[in-house]
């Protein structure tokens, strides 16, 4: 399959703090990517830096061959990255479908009949403001909004943070259905590493800002010392 | 003896959702307390409820047998009620330790008096603030992030920081929407200890956490939330071994 998405040599800063040290990875189209590691890993900074929401960095992000441009992340986005960052992203103040529509107003041919069929609650409480919602619900939004905007790659930040294990299971498999359905590759930051491996082709550990581990899910997922411990 | 928090017959509607159904809670001094429950039932509702984010349609809140219903947030925060939030609110362009150091219950500098007369004492008041909130950075192990900026740091540091900050607010009541949310490694183990031993000092505690272990841990006891209403009360264990419980919360 070929590269879509290409991290060289990327060094990340806060400041003074280096949250990426030199992180070399490739994201295959279509791909389905686990990313776990520890608070203050650099999980989130790598996703931030692959969509160019972070500034402070060096080295080369590309994407189907395009730079990456730190700081301009509605271009980035528009080539086809979409991103979901941590925490309920939503306008609280605008009902649903607003907060929909504003996505989708990057690509003529945003869709969203189709959000709407893959979550009917969104489409019930259309009118409804968004903050209104509960955190899981606004985990939804933010998903679709995603969606709205076309993406041929959907970076994932934590996406069942703070949802019941019931629903956290339904959004896994939302988005495990939704990647196969539209061939969008996948890079899913997690906690829970059993309940992820389930859905990934391959998983990726970082410590302290560089990558420790990387192969096929399957092999991590026979390595219960390793995932225990998270 | 008085419960920290009570909150009586509470109810609250936003158009057709209900998300307050006739509610009652007491929790007394050193309690832990867990609330779970799928998402959408009411729990932070009712968190927005106690600490006056939203105005309740109905019934009554008591803090340590004061009834609160017609205090505004920082009338409550006064009578010791602090909370931590679901999604981080921490302010990105002040450092951490000023952070903490915006959140304590009383001011000595907010007296007119004090501004003008006393320098010295504020001074004094200012120096007791930072070690006070240093101290509490050294319960979460941020010690070291306290000139730092929240953006710097990870999600589960930020909610350490969240956490540290509640604290700085000495009073007795302690409302915790999803502590654990993307946090884990060494710091789910500090969080864990610092709630244990904030609930030994004499505090009441309320969780509201998906992590149904660390609940199980922390809880004595637990209520289950939906559609609005407290569905059953009982340990953590008596209430996911409830069949119909167990269906709506993990789906099985």
């Amino acid at each position: 399959m070929a590269v879509l998405l290409e991290l060289e040599n990327v060094k990340a800063n806060y400041g003074a703090f280096r949250a990426l040290k030199g992180v070399s990875i490739a994201f295959e189209d279509g791909q389905r990517t686990g990313i776990f590691g520890h608070n203050g890993s650099g999980k989130s900074t790598l996703l931030r830096c692959c969509v160019g929401a972070h500034r402070e960095l060096s080295g080369r992000v590309t994407f189907a061959g395009n730079g990456v441009a730190p700081g301009a992340v509605h271009r980035n986005v528009k080539l086809g990255i979409g991103f979901v960052p941590q925490g309920h992203n939503v306008f609280t103040d605008l009902s649903v479908e607003q907060n929909l529509r504003i996505a989708g107003l990057m690509q003529e041919n945003a869709d969203l009949a189709t959000v709407y069929e893959l979550f009917p609650v969104l489409r019930a409480r259309r009118r409804q403001l968004a903050g209104t919602m509960s955190g899981g619900e606004q985990q939804m939004i933010a998903f679709g909004m995603a969606l709205m905007t076309r993406p041929r790659i959907l970076l994932l930040d934590e996406p069942t943070t703070g949802l019941a294990p019931v629903l956290a299971n339904m959004v896994l498999e939302t988005v495990d259905r939704v990647s196969k359905a539209m061939s969008i590759g996948l890079v899913l930051v997690e906690q829970n590493v059993p309940r992820t491996l389930r859905f990934v082709d391959r998983a990726i550990i970082m410590k302290m800002g560089r990558v420790i581990s990387d192969g096929p899910s399957r092999e991590l997922l026979d390595k219960r010392d390793l995932w225990e411990w998270f | 003896m008085t419960p920290v928090i009570e909150v009586v017959d509470l109810c609250k509607r936003f158009g057709g959702i209900i998300v307050a159904d006739h509610v009652h809670l007491a929790l007394g001094a050193g309690e832990i307390v867990g609330l779970i429950g799928p998402n959408g039932a009411g729990k932070t509702s009712l968190f927005n409820l106690i600490s006056g984010v939203v105005a309740s349609d109905a019934g009554s809140i008591y803090l340590n047998g004061t009834p609160v219903n017609g205090l505004p947030i920082h009338g409550r925060a006064r009578l010791g009620l602090s909370r931590t939030w679901q999604t981080i609110r921490l302010f990105p362009s002040l450092t951490v330790l000023d952070n903490l150091l915006i959140a304590p219950r009383l001011y000595a500098g907010e007296s007119l008096t004090n501004l003008v007369l006393a320098h010295r004492s504020l001074g004094r008041a200012r120096k007791e603030l930072e070690a006070r909130a240093f101290q509490q950075l050294e319960k979460v192990r941020l010690a070291d992030a306290a000139p730092r900026r929240p953006p710097e740091l990870s999600h589960g540091k930020q909610k350490l920081v969240s956490l540290a900050r509640a604290l700085m607010n000495d009073g007795n009541c302690l409302l915790l929407d999803e502590p654990m949310a993307g946090v884990e490694g060494p710091a789910y183990e500090a969080i864990k200890e610092v709630i244990r031993a904030e609930a030994c000092a004499g505090r009441a505690i309320c969780i509201v956490e998906h992590n149904i272990s660390f609940v199980k841990d922390l809880c004595a006891w637990a209520v289950f939330m939906f559609n609005g209403r407290i569905v059953s009360t009982g340990t953590v264990d008596t209430l996911i071994e409830n069949e119909e419980l167990a269906e709506l919360y993990f789906g099985r």
